[in-house]
């Protein structure tokens, strides 16, 4: 079994490393923010007034330009998440692997202790 | 898919554009010239053989009309495509914006999700770390992919303005033969005999040209909707399930399920 200094070294990782998601959060949100902005009017995808192509080709960028934005506001939450988790892993650390079971569902949740 | 710098693509719209300006600038000059060397030619066959003239005149003034406005239709048409192809230039920011200011910011996090902040964090052992180097993994991965597909929406968008930019020079080429045919036509108009042919061959030039635009209208259209086709494919990754399960950002947390 660790000492308690071993187990205070790898409670500290844990929070050096839910720092670094909390930053992640902060980082993907500002990219996240940024690429909100990035719409564009059907009018800008082609010169040609021919109904319908512009249209088209706006429609297909707004589909993808939401799905990207969704993705990296879920992104966002669960890097925050993760630093959660990694707390309440330093929190229950004592250096053994007793209640494992238990540990896995209080630091990752229920039914989600796969990737 | 290409990948020319926006700032090139933006140059050589605005050059495009000013290209097409100028050719629609030097048919109106050159139709101009016509109309006056057609008016002079009139004047001047009135002196000689007033009966003839006014033949002539009549005969010229219907066709005149009806080519004249074929002439503007052209004209307003690529003017049309000019106006059109100005917001284009949004196309060309919003890529370089995904490209260079989302891209590299979510690029740069793939690296830190996957790797160990502490270096003490390997001491860590057990069911719960070996879950989190998966979870992480499964994170870094759905990153990368995420920058994928920055990157390919922000090179399809310039790849688009490029296709823009083909279309508006595609009509430069009719635009000088129009040029060309007119200044033909006008030297034509010398005597009121060749008067009408010259009119008739104008009319025909601004058929060619029409026809010419109308053909590179198609096929642009046609490279617009097999740009649909390149994003579907550059976007696949969106339904990789190994990435994206259901679609979703792969969940490594389910705190309300926990408590």
């Amino acid at each position: 079994m660790p000492d308690s200094d071993e187990i205070a070294l790898v409670r500290d990782a844990l929070e050096v490393e839910a720092r670094k998601w909390d930053e992640m959060t902060a980082t993907m949100g500002a990219a996240g923010r940024k690429a909100h902005g990035l719409t564009l009017e059907p009018s800008s995808f082609w010169a040609s007034p021919v109904p319908g192509v512009s249209g088209q080709l706006s429609s297909v960028y707004q589909d993808v330009h939401k799905l990207i934005i969704n993705l990296m506001s879920d992104a966002a939450i669960e890097f925050s998440e993760i630093a959660g988790a990694l707390r309440t892993a330093a929190y229950r650390y004592d250096g053994t692997d007793q209640n494992q079971a238990r540990d896995l569902v209080e630091i990752y949740g229920r039914y989600n202790t796969h990737p | 898919m290409r990948s020319e710098s926006p700032e090139t693509a933006e140059a050589r719209l605005r050059d495009a554009l000013a290209q097409c300006e100028t050719r629609v600038n030097d048919c109106r000059a050159e139709f101009g010239s016509f109309e006056i060397s057609l008016n002079g030619t009139l004047q001047n066959a009135g002196y000689l053989s007033p009966i003839a003239a006014i033949a002539v005149r009549r005969m010229a003034a219907g066709r005149w009309e009806s080519i004249t406005q074929e002439f503007r239709r052209l004209t307003a048409e690529v003017e049309k495509f000019i106006d059109g192809a100005v917001p284009v230039l949004s196309l060309i920011s919003v890529g370089l914006a995904w490209n260079r200011e989302v891209l590299p910011t979510v690029s740069g996090l793939a690296g830190t999700a996957k790797n160990f902040e502490a270096n003490a964090l390997p001491a860590w052992s057990g069911p719960a770390y070996e879950a989190y180097r998966e979870k992480r993994e499964a994170q870094g991965e759905a990153i990368a992919a995420t920058g994928t597909i920055i990157q390919d929406i922000g090179l399809w968008l310039t790849d688009l303005a490029d296709k823009n930019i083909a279309f508006l020079l595609s009509l430069i080429d009719p635009l000088i033969d129009l040029v060309k045919a007119i200044a033909e036509a006008a030297m034509e108009i010398a005597t009121y005999i060749g008067l009408l042919e010259a009119i008739d061959t104008l009319a025909a030039a601004i058929a060619n040209a029409a026809e010419a635009i109308l053909d590179m209208e198609i096929k642009a259209l046609q490279h617009a909707a097999g740009s649909l086709h390149e994003i579907n494919e550059a976007t696949a990754i969106l339904n990789d399930n190994s990435y994206f399960p259901a679609g979703r950002w792969p969940q490594a947390v389910n705190r309300k399920l926990a408590h």
